[in-house]
């Protein structure tokens, strides 16, 4: 049995700030603090290993780890659990999903995730930047946990588990079906505030969550995209708006509002993708 | 029985200089050092350490440790004791006591504590900006030690135990009553001067302060506002009354001085961060 582990890392243990998570050497201006972001991406590391774990008790044979979080370079190579192998980098086609397409994948992991744009008390909520301010599939709102279970739907895989903050969770779960498991490291007062469990807590809860996900995969559900689906996009700003309606196939719906039509779910996030990095610019 | 710790940094053993308690991230306009504040950080999260094994010695059930410093992120997580919850961050209702609300605590430990604006010899004294020079609730001075047990004493929750330089725990006693244990880490000589007790010996202290601070609790009481009190406060500079005075319920009281009157003391917590946001920007 072969699991995809997408290791996001705002929704890690102990981290409530964006210097926690952001590398120093991509900081530019902003504040940032090497000792904070090695402290964090090592905890983030033993996060997967504890979902590795818990993977492998519940007998799971292969584990691909894929890195999901900026710049897709913070896991810490040597501190990773050796039965897992690993995706690390950027500009590969599937994101924070990749892996997922290769054979034999059973289910998906999402560690350290965290709620959509927009969430009230949502530790760093956010749906990919911080430019958008929503996204919809027919209406329904959805943030990464969203947008990656519908590329990990294209290929059959269920999602398993999802750990992270509070509010994470519920919304994974709302969207996706409480048949799938849920661990909770922090519960979120504001975007840059939450009350968290001992770093060695959370990665027991973990660890137990993964095991329990395993031996219920018979009752994981694949999440599929809507046919005839119709996706919109809310921005902060005008501008974005409009360099993002310059890609084919995208319209204007709105001020703010971009609005596409995908063939099929890997065409959805092809244009998420080409969308986003349009509208990087103002 | 819970534990809640509000853990302030500059009253932590060993700590004498802004330097060792401002993060080095790039933003500061005060000197900062990595390996300083790195230090001083790992020697305030042993002594929250210590507080909480005499809280779980003396029958506390669970602990919860509000990261009560600047950005209000400064505690390893990896380093604190496996039995504690831990608040960190910024943007909170409650602050400096962020999770009192919790049902259960039936006690407030302040670790790392300081003086208050102003006071002689007092180890980085302020309260909570370099720019408030006096906090006077129906005119008795407090620092973050008073509107902190306030706000616990709006839950009914007492402070049991302050740790800290010397003059931080002679202020908490004389305000909140000498049955409030102290642990002197270390006596103020100036602002920036202290002499200290090996980090060891604080964190031992400390760990016996939080068990003799448990088993006297009965004899405790919370310290709430009084009823239509007015808290009037002195600011640095006549430009930063001018900025808090656009506040709504805030009046001006002199020169530079501005005035309140919180119906209780969530309302007066309240005050205090619109007032800290409003006076940190102004008039040129």
């Amino acid at each position: 049995m072969k699991i995809l582990i997408s290791a996001d890392m705002e929704g890690t243990c102990g981290v409530s700030s964006w210097v926690h998570v952001i590398p120093p050497e991509i900081a530019g201006s902003q504040p940032a603090s090497t000792a904070e972001y090695e402290r964090a991406r090592l905890r983030m590391t033993r996060e997967v290993n504890a979902a590795i774990e818990g993977a492998l008790a519940g007998g799971a044979t292969e584990i691909i780890v894929n890195d999901a979080h900026d710049g897709m370079k913070n896991l810490v190579p040597e501190e990773l659990h050796p039965a897992a192998q690993f995706v690390a980098g950027s500009d590969k086609p599937l994101v924070m999903m990749q892996g997922v397409e290769e054979d034999g994948v059973n289910a998906t992991f999402y560690t350290g995730y965290h709620s959509r744009a927009g969430t009230p008390d949502g530790p760093l909520a956010h749906t990919w930047s911080l430019s958008i301010h929503d996204v919809r599939v027919n209406g329904t709102s959805m943030g990464e946990y969203g947008v990656n279970a519908i590329v990990a739907g294209h290929f059959g895989v269920p999602v398993a588990l999802v750990t992270g903050d509070n509010r994470a969770v519920e919304q994974a779960r709302q969207l996706l079906g409480d048949q799938v498991e849920g661990a909770v490291v922090k519960e979120g007062y504001s975007v840059t505030s939450a009350v968290h469990v001992q770093p060695e807590e959370a990665r027991r809860i973990i660890r137990e969550a993964a095991e329990r996900a395993v031996r219920n995969l018979d009752k994981m559900k694949v999440y599929r995209m809507p046919e005839d689906a119709t996706v919109e996009i809310d921005f902060d700003h005008q501008i974005r708006a409009s360099h993002a309606a310059e890609v084919t196939g995208v319209e204007l719906a709105g001020w703010r509002t971009i609005r596409y039509s995908p063939a099929d779910a890997l065409d959805f996030h092809r244009y998420f993708r080409a969308v986003t990095r349009a509208a990087s610019q103002m | 029985m819970k534990v809640l710790i509000s853990a302030d940094m500059e009253g932590t053993a060993g700590v004498s200089s802004w330097v060792h308690v401002t993060p080095h991230e790039g933003r500061s306009a005060r000197a900062t050092s990595s390996i300083e504040y790195e230090r001083a950080r790992s020697r305030m999260t042993r002594e929250v350490n210590a507080a909480a094994e005499g809280a779980f010695e003396a029958g506390a059930t669970g602990v919860v440790v509000a990261d009560a410093h600047g950005g209000k992120r400064n505690l390893i997580p990896d380093e604190l004791d496996s039995r504690i919850r831990f608040v960190t961050g910024s943007d909170n209702e409650l602050g400096m006591m962020q999770a009192i609300d919790e049902d259960g605590i039936r006690a407030v430990f302040f670790t790392g504590y300081h003086a208050r604006a102003g006071t002689p010899g007092g180890p980085l004294a302020h309260t909570s900006t370099g720019w408030v020079h006096d906090v006077r609730v129906n005119g008795t001075s407090m620092g973050e030690y008073g509107m902190n047990a306030i706000i616990a004493g709006h839950f009914g929750v007492p402070v049991a135990l302050v740790t800290g330089d010397n003059l931080a725990v002679a202020q908490t006693r004389q305000l909140l009553g000498e049955g409030v244990v102290g642990v002197v880490t270390k006596q103020g000589y100036s602002l920036s001067s202290a002499q200290h007790l090996a980090p060891a010996d604080a964190c031992g202290r400390i760990r016996a302060g939080a068990v003799e601070a448990l088993g006297k609790l009965d004899e405790l009481h919370s310290y709430s506002l009084p009823d239509e009190a007015t808290v009037e406060i002195d600011l640095d500079h006549q430009a930063r009354a001018d900025s808090c005075s656009y506040l709504p319920g805030v009046t001006r009281a002199g020169e530079r001085t501005i005035s309140i009157q919180p119906a209780n003391g969530l309302e007066f917590g309240k005050f205090w961060r619109a007032i800290l946001a409003a006076g940190a920007q102004m008039g040129m």
